[in-house]
């Protein structure tokens, strides 16, 4: 079954490489939001199972976008992907709802074990 | 074989690089012991590296502020990140003799700064290397103009 | 003189994510070290004329309110200057968050502002290093109007450039009244060499 994927970054180069960091094999439908107001109105018109969402970003950033989610109750599963890599960052975007943070430049063997850890990517059944 | 004997040959020559170079380095662990002192360092303090070896910074110089360093070095250790100090904070971290003893003017060795984190193979700053570079010629050059502004903005 | 450089709108994007990686472990360790948190721009990127530069130094010249340290950095052909402008207002907050003593004269304000300079430049300096696998050497900072005059800096025919890439990123540090800018410029011909490096970043 195909994952509907949304990837939200205000760079282009970003999200290229968030794209490209995604586990090989893993049947995805990947769309991409510029910022979080974009990727608000998408998830509002068709659903997503995962949101890969920057934080700095012009227009909502990242902490505003998580708001939005909680409050309007979107079910969608937020993972939080920045190259702010404070301690209190983490906190504030887990607090707001954020299941993980993934830190800027993207590494793919740790996307690949957070998404088996949420369940989200089933450990490869050819494998 | 003689790949062998090069990179011997190599580390050969790094010792007696960092033995006659003329900038001071000392190598400090977490305790300000001092593990590594080299050539310059010896010629100008008159403390020979056995001496130097396993004693604490602080207490053999006594010139050194030990408050004001631990500031500079803790943030080396903690955040792993180099820190450069400029004769103008401190005109001198250790009280050497101006390089030119008969024709300088200056009363000391002016000096620079820098402290490297070293990390070890567990990837933890344990110690840290200090650079000392002598900066008393640029200084003096520096002071020199400093004062000739000042007359002439005295005069007029 | 070479043509003037040019900076395509995917080069410009791959430099700000490139900055805003690097700012972030520079934001982490200044966090750290003053026990705060730092909140982080969009960082700018842009071409600037010599004579918008000189604009900026000029200003700093005729400004008793601001600090300013300068430091070199070098690798891999690529060569440029990270300018740490610091708000004097900002002085007396650090005081406080670095535990400096009471009083603050000129030379407190030196040591604060080469503790955040340390910090912010190197982390900056090397965090955009280790993105393009290069390891800076970076010269001692020095304060700016004491290496160079200003006013010399900005006499006509003295510049060996005429437009140039810079970086700037805005720190402010929520709840305390700190705020700083970081510029980093590089050489004209640094330009043209992290353009190639970064081609391969931007590869499909």
């Amino acid at each position: 079954m195909t994952t509907k994927v949304l990837i939200c970054d205000d760079s282009k180069m970003a999200r290229k490489q968030m794209a490209r960091a995604l586990p090989a094999g893993w049947p995805v439908d990947v769309h991409f939001a510029k910022d979080g107001q974009e990727a608000i109105d998408l998830i509002k018109v068709q659903s997503f199972e995962v949101l890969f969402l920057d934080l700095t970003m012009p227009v909502l950033d990242g902490y505003a976008t998580l708001e939005v989610i909680r409050q309007e109750d979107l079910p969608i599963m937020v993972l939080v992907v920045s190259g702010d890599i404070q301690p209190e960052a983490q906190e504030r975007v887990k607090k707001l709802g954020a299941i993980d943070f993934i830190k800027k430049p993207v590494d793919a063997e740790q996307i690949k074990q957070v998404l088996i850890e949420y369940g989200i990517l089933r450990d490869q059944a050819h494998e | 074989m003689s790949e062998q004997n090069n990179e011997l040959d190599q580390s050969h020559w790094f010792m007696d690089i960092l033995q006659t170079i003329d900038v001071g380095l000392v190598v400090l662990d977490r305790q300000y012991t001092i593990k590594l002192w080299n050539g310059f360092m010896e010629n100008h303090s008159g403390v020979r590296p056995d001496q130097a070896k396993g004693q604490c910074l602080f207490d053999l110089f006594a010139e050194i502020d030990e408050d004001w360093f631990k500031k500079k070095a803790e943030a080396v250790f903690l955040l792993n990140t180099r820190a450069f100090t400029i004769s103008e904070q401190r005109p001198y971290l250790f009280k050497f003799k101006n390089n030119y003893p008969i024709t300088g003017r200056a009363e000391f060795m002016y000096q620079n700064a820098t402290m490297i984190p070293l990390n070890s193979i567990h990837g933890e700053t344990d110690h840290i290397c200090l650079i000392i570079y002598d900066v008393t010629t640029a200084t003096m050059n520096k002071l020199d103009q400093e004062k000739a502004q000042h007359d002439k903005t005295k005069k007029a | 003189m070479s043509d003037l450089i040019q900076l395509s709108e995917d080069e410009r994007d791959c430099y700000q994510e490139i900055t805003n990686v690097a700012m972030g472990q520079a934001a982490d360790r200044l966090a750290r070290l003053l026990g705060v948190y730092v909140v982080l721009p969009i960082p700018n990127v842009n071409l600037i004329e010599i004579n918008e530069f000189k604009m900026t130094l000029k200003s700093l010249e005729g400004n008793s309110t601001v600090s300013a340290v300068c430091q070199g950095f070098i690798g891999a052909g690529i060569a440029g200057e990270a300018l740490l402008i610091f708000n004097d207002a900002s002085f007396a907050e650090i005081a406080k968050l670095l535990d400096y003593p009471g009083n603050l004269d000129q030379h407190e304000e030196l040591e604060m502002l080469m503790d955040v300079a340390n910090v912010l430049n190197g982390a900056c300096i090397q965090g955009i290093g280790e993105q393009l696998d290069i390891d800076f050497s970076q010269s001692h900072p020095v304060i700016l109007g004491q290496h160079c005059s200003i006013a010399d800096l900005l006499e006509p025919n003295q510049s060996r450039w005429q437009r140039t890439m810079a970086i700037e990123i805005n720190y402010t540090i929520e709840d305390h009244n700190i705020n700083c800018d970081l510029l980093l410029l590089f050489t004209e011909d640094s330009v043209v060499h992290m353009n190639r490096l970064i081609s391969f970043l931007m590869d499909d």
